[in-house]
């Protein structure tokens, strides 16, 4: 018997973690799919009302900042749930009683706690969105040219909206190109709260997000002062002086942050291991 | 089946619990584990398991370091903890998600000893009362067919007639491949079960010895008047109840309630006759 890792057992511990949460995961990612779904009903809503480019340009507005904000707090929530019950003695016990190997709850607990709910999060957040903006583009397509809108760039609008919203939008189109470490902050972030449900006993969350926020004050005042003390009077500063993006920095950045959020598992996984009741 | 040897162990910021602990457990035993309060049964049984670790020292539990907690240890321990937490789902989605994790699963067994212990598999584990849990994971774990069986006071929340199948079902339970271990404070419930007492005191093992050797060195008897053969006594309504050291051969009953207390009390004298 394979005492590190084996598929069958691995099949299993997925299986039972479905059993006993997969209700409880669909259920908040309904609440999510609410959530965006009411935010957009409310622009629609007004859309249909007042049959106003400027609505439409507020949703489009909007989306970005819903995306991000709604993203995290799902995220770091779910990041932070599945191994927070090992804060409970007599569920740790349970735990850690079952017949897996270390290696295979914490596979188990990375994928429930990291890449499902960021893939589901993705899911759900494009498919509601590229519903409820196909039927604005519509909508749009049908009144727009019966109506004398000022001041309203209507054609550009269109064009771009409908440039971005047909099929290949899931695989193409609407990526941040400016800075690409983008794509593996929210790995990064789900990494630390994840590390933090192991870390902490009680009020994980809670205490993770004090962390995080004591770490971030640290450092940028460490950044802060460091950078006047080696600096001034040394460097211009302005608009003109900023250094341009350069593609080697960000995938730099990238390597930099993807290995910090596996350093964070791997700490995850020794907490894990060395857990005791 | 469970070798410890030198075994030290401390929760953090405290005071040793153990040290230089040293036992041999045996398969085809029932073991009646006891202590004080704050003596270590549970904190020794969870060494066993591998739920903490040990300072220093060594514990070989079939085989396996049970601090690596390897499934193919685990499989093999049934462990009934003192406090635990049931899902919120239904017996039969239970059985599906953990049973398969046991390979000797008994699921005819499971469904013997759910219908004798009159658990309704019609309610949410979590929602059933504190002793038809207590029952269920007794249950399912004696249905795992795990060689090492502990339960940490699993009678605990038990009514009269449950105490009564508990002790029917354990005392079936036990096979030649087989080792059991119970804490308890409830020594009544242990009564003709256990063949073994283990007594914590002072930091190690003060008393590990079989029933029939406890009763072949030791007689205890309820007398009206004491003499100087007496090695311990308690006032009772009609005289006292008392152990003596049994030097004529007499048959009596282990009365495990005041053997601890002796233990407690006049270590020194007990300590000589099982050394």
């Amino acid at each position: 018997m394979n005492n590190t890792f084996d598929i069958k057992r691995f099949e299993l511990l997925m299986k039972r973690q479905w059993l006993e949460f997969g209700k409880i995961y669909v259920i908040s990612l309904g609440i999510v799919a609410g959530i965006i779904i009411g935010f957009y009903g409310l622009f629609f809503f007004n859309l249909i009302k007042d049959r106003s480019a400027g609505e439409f340009i507020s949703l489009l507005y909007l989306r970005g900042p819903l995306f991000c904000i709604l993203g995290v707090l799902f995220l770091t929530i779910a990041a932070n749930t599945h191994f927070s019950q090992l804060g409970q003695k007599p569920k740790l016990i349970v735990e850690l009683m079952i017949p897996a190997s270390t290696l295979e709850k914490f596979l188990i607990g990375l994928f429930i706690s990291i890449f499902l709910p960021l893939l589901s999060y993705l899911l759900v957040f494009f498919l509601i969105d590229f519903t409820f903006v196909f039927v604005y583009v519509s909508d749009l397509k049908n009144t727009y040219y019966a109506q004398s809108i000022e001041n309203i760039h209507i054609e550009s609008v269109k064009e771009a909206v409908m440039n971005t919203y047909y099929p290949d939008y899931f695989f193409e189109k609407n990526l941040p190109t400016l800075f690409k470490p983008l794509y593996v902050i929210p790995i990064f972030i789900s990494s630390l709260f994840f590390l933090g449900s192991v870390y902490f006993t009680k009020s994980q969350y809670v205490k993770t997000m004090i962390s995080l926020m004591v770490f971030c004050g640290i450092w940028i005042t460490f950044i802060v002062y460091t950078t006047k003390y080696l600096f001034e009077d040394k460097v211009k500063i302005g608009s003109y002086n900023l250094i341009e993006s350069n593609q080697s920095a960000e995938w730099l950045t990238v390597v930099f942050i993807a290995l910090l959020s596996i350093v964070f598992w791997a700490i995850t996984y020794v907490r894990l291991r060395e857990k005791e009741v | 089946m469970i070798t410890i040897e030198n075994l030290n162990f401390g929760y953090s910021k405290r005071p040793m619990l153990f040290r230089d602990m040293n036992m041999q457990l045996n398969c085809g035993h029932i073991y009646g584990l006891f202590g004080e309060n704050g003596a270590g049964k549970s904190t020794l049984l969870k060494n066993i398991v591998g739920l903490v670790y040990a300072q220093s020292g060594t514990l070989n539990v079939m085989g396996f370091d049970p601090k690596k907690r390897q499934p193919a240890l685990l499989q093999d321990i049934c462990f009934i903890p003192e406090e635990f937490e049931l899902p919120s789902v239904y017996i039969d989605n239970y059985l599906k998600s953990t049973a398969p994790f046991y390979p000797k699963f008994d699921y005819q067994r499971f469904k013997l000893l759910i219908s004798e212990f009159n658990i309704p598999s019609d309610q949410r584990l979590n929602e059933i009362s504190y002793g038809q849990k207590k029952k269920f994971i007794i249950a399912f774990g004696l249905s795992t067919q795990a060689r090492l069986v502990i339960m940490d006071e699993p009678t605990n929340g038990l009514d009269i007639p449950s105490k009564t199948q508990f002790r029917k079902i354990m005392a079936s339970a036990l096979t030649e491949d087989r080792c059991i271990i119970i804490s308890t404070h409830q020594v009544r419930d242990l009564d003709n079960l256990i063949d073994t007492v283990i007594m914590l005191n002072e930091n190690s093992i003060a008393l590990n010895a079989s029933v029939e050797e406890i009763t072949q060195k030791l007689c205890f008897k309820r007398v009206k008047e004491l003499d100087e053969t007496v090695i311990y006594s308690e006032p009772s309504i009609s005289g006292y109840q008392a152990i003596f050291s049994n030097s004529n051969e007499q048959e009596s009953k282990l009365d495990i309630e005041l053997l601890f207390n002796a233990l407690l009390n006049e270590s020194g004298k007990l300590k000589q006759i099982f050394n």
